[in-house]
């Protein structure tokens, strides 16, 4: 990894460069009170001071509805992968999404490969960019805040300076199109004292090691939180949608009006429906909220952790922010672990 | 899982051989792959079935490896089951997989079995019905316990018959709900245990039924002594992908199409949403 400087005010060039190079260029952008990442045309409009966007970028590696396998059912009946490999870059990820991104990766790339996500995916440049939290974000309690990879360049902003680091040669390449120099020392420390405030601002916690919370899950399945937040909950998935890390879907075979040919189509979808466990015959094994949230929960903070030695929530916050009823892991996680104190 | 497409979303495109009758709403599916491959499958796996147009649905196969094609009996339920039940020798269709984990036949080797068999649930369990009875000399006692609601409920009936006549096998039946053209046993098919002498340790008793059945059976084959290891539940789940990703299928940690869906007991009891 190597680090570099280059003036904020070279930032327009950048985006202009990467416009000029890339097919597609996705950006956070404001859309009325939120901030959502979309394809942009020009500098102008992009927001790096934003919080969170309402969907995760994982929408371009992964879209909410997205062709797999496309069919005719003529005389021939035929069906064809459907491989998206136009070059794309997303600009501005936030740490945690980048982390969520990478998981993403470890899901879909390794143990039977996903063809789909892998040609997206091989063809994604990804920029981040270091940002401030909120009262619904907990990075801090669930990853570091410095991330090391899953991205080709990583800046963080200094006031009139970006420090950028290089992952790859891609991010080089796409350094390289504007005035830059090597970071000296005193940027990396300020980097450092940068990083040490924004952990400081976080105001939602969760009072143990997040690691430690598969420990803290045994003898809890009948914990009384689980009714409580089931309760509360109207199924609605909103926070499933929102998910970063949540990759769960369903597939759909989509004909079109001529009747003639037709799309395998993967939509996303979630285990917090109601719908989501249903078998053919009416036999529903997750029928109720509060079981839907302790599997979400537990995915989260478990079931993951022991097949990928990583916790699958970053923190973001979206879920909690965007739930009608309040509903948030970093409550659910504190009620489980204070009984471990008391 | 032999990975028989390379995408895993395209199907191979397959042909329907041939389609019988088992009851007003199962049908048994022969089904043929392209260019003579073969599904190599293992007793207990499944495959996904897709009616093109229409959807895909995960089905069981039914019949051995030992048998020539595959079969997948079906039970008309929902939109692909119901399209596939309007389907006809010759017809097309796509078919991923096969999937799963399968019985461990190569285990049993040696051992006495004892199916236990609920409703439709003797589908998957026909599949190493028929691998035992291809390779009879390499298993010890051989019983079946089957359990339908009606008599005309009863799937595989001419086969029922010949197992019922057949000395390799001791085939035990009844019913939930006896008319007038049944003679035999009634009751749930816990019912079927009393008088059973098995040999535990040297027992592997193969359950698969309807959701309700599995613990009432689990306690009888508990009870006669045969260990949690020696236990095996084939379970239903909505499994979409085949892949252990899609999520539908998961039960706590585990993806029931990768992981499952054959599982001992030992496995399950762990399992909070398992039985």
């Amino acid at each position: 990894m190597k680090q570099f400087i280059f003036q904020k005010s070279r930032m327009k060039e950048l985006i202009s460069y990467l416009i000029s190079a890339y097919p597609s260029v996705y950006a956070p952008v404001p859309r009325g009170k939120h901030f959502v990442f979309d394809k942009i045309a020009d500098a102008s409009n992009v927001e790096f001071k934003y919080i969170r966007t309402i969907l995760p970028p994982k929408k371009y590696l992964m879209p909410q509805h997205e062709a797999l396998v496309n069919f005719t059912l003529t005389e021939n009946l035929e069906f064809k992968e459907e491989l998206v490999t136009d070059r794309q870059v997303i600009l501005g990820v936030r740490p945690g999404d980048i982390r969520a991104i990478k998981l993403l990766d470890d899901v879909m790339m390794n143990r039977n490969k996903d063809r789909n996500y892998i040609a997206r995916r091989e063809n994604t440049v990804i920029i981040g960019i270091d940002g401030i939290p909120d009262e619904y974000s907990y990075e801090d309690s669930v990853m570091d805040l410095k991330v090391e990879e899953g991205f080709d360049l990583f800046m963080t902003d200094l006031g009139n300076m970006i420090l950028v680091d290089v992952a790859t040669e891609e991010g080089m390449k796409i350094i390289n199109s504007i005035e830059h120099e090597p970071a000296t020392e005193r940027y990396l420390n300020l980097r450092e004292n940068i990083l040490n405030s924004q952990r400081e601002m976080f105001t939602a916690r969760i009072d143990i090691q997040a690691k430690l919370l598969p420990l803290v899950l045994e003898g809890k399945w009948n914990h009384p939180i689980w009714e409580e937040m089931g309760r509360k909950c109207l199924s609605c998935g909103q926070c499933i949608l929102v998910c970063p890390t949540c990759y769960c879907f369903n597939v759909t075979d989509d004909m079109a009006l001529s009747m003639e040919e037709g799309t395998r189509t993967r939509h996303w979808d979630g285990c917090q429906l109601a719908d989501f466990t249903l078998v053919g015959h009416g036999e529903n094994f997750r029928d109720n909220a509060a079981a839907r949230i302790r599997h979400r929960f537990h995915r989260k903070f478990k079931y993951h952790l022991d097949v990928f030695s990583e916790i699958f929530c970053t923190g973001c916050g979206r879920c909690w922010e965007t739930c009608p009823s309040e509903i948030n892991l970093v409550e659910i996680a504190n009620a489980l672990s204070s009984e471990e104190v008391e | 899982m032999p990975a028989i497409t390379e995408n895993s979303y395209v199907p191979l495109i397959s042909t329907i051989k041939s389609v019988q009758d088992l009851t007003p709403t199962e049908k048994v599916f022969e089904v043929e792959l392209p260019g003579g491959r073969q599904l190599n499958h293992d007793p207990g796996q499944f495959v996904q079935l897709l009616v093109p147009g229409i959807g895909e649905a995960p089905i069981s196969i039914c019949s051995s490896p030992t048998d020539n094609n595959f079969h997948l009996t079906i039970r008309r339920v929902g939109d692909v089951t119901t399209a596939i039940h309007n389907m006809k020798e010759g017809d097309k269709v796509g078919i991923r997989g096969s999937f799963g984990n399968g019985f461990p036949v190569e285990e049993m080797k040696g051992s006495d079995v004892l199916i236990i068999a609920g409703g439709i649930g003797l589908a998957p369990l026909r599949s190493v019905i028929r691998y035992i009875l291809a390779n009879r000399a390499e298993y010890g006692e051989f019983t079946i316990l089957h359990g339908a609601r009606t008599p005309s409920d009863r799937l595989f009936k001419d086969e029922l018959s010949r197992w019922t006549d057949s000395s390799e096998v001791n085939l035990l039946e009844t019913v939930d709900h006896p008319d007038e053209s049944w003679s035999g046993k009634s009751g749930v098919i816990t019912t079927l245990f009393k008088g059973l002498t098995v040999d535990p340790s040297r027992t592997y008793a193969l359950v698969c039924g309807p959701p309700v059945m599995y613990r009432f059976v689990i306690l009888e084959c508990l009870g006669r002594g045969i260990p949690d290891k020696q236990i095996l539940v084939s379970l239903e789940r909505h499994m979409k992908c085949g892949l252990g990703k899609c999520g539908h299928c998961q039960i706590n940690g585990v993806y029931t199409c990768q992981d499952g869906p054959v599982f001992t007991f030992n496995q399950v009891k762990n399992l909070e949403e398992a039985l």
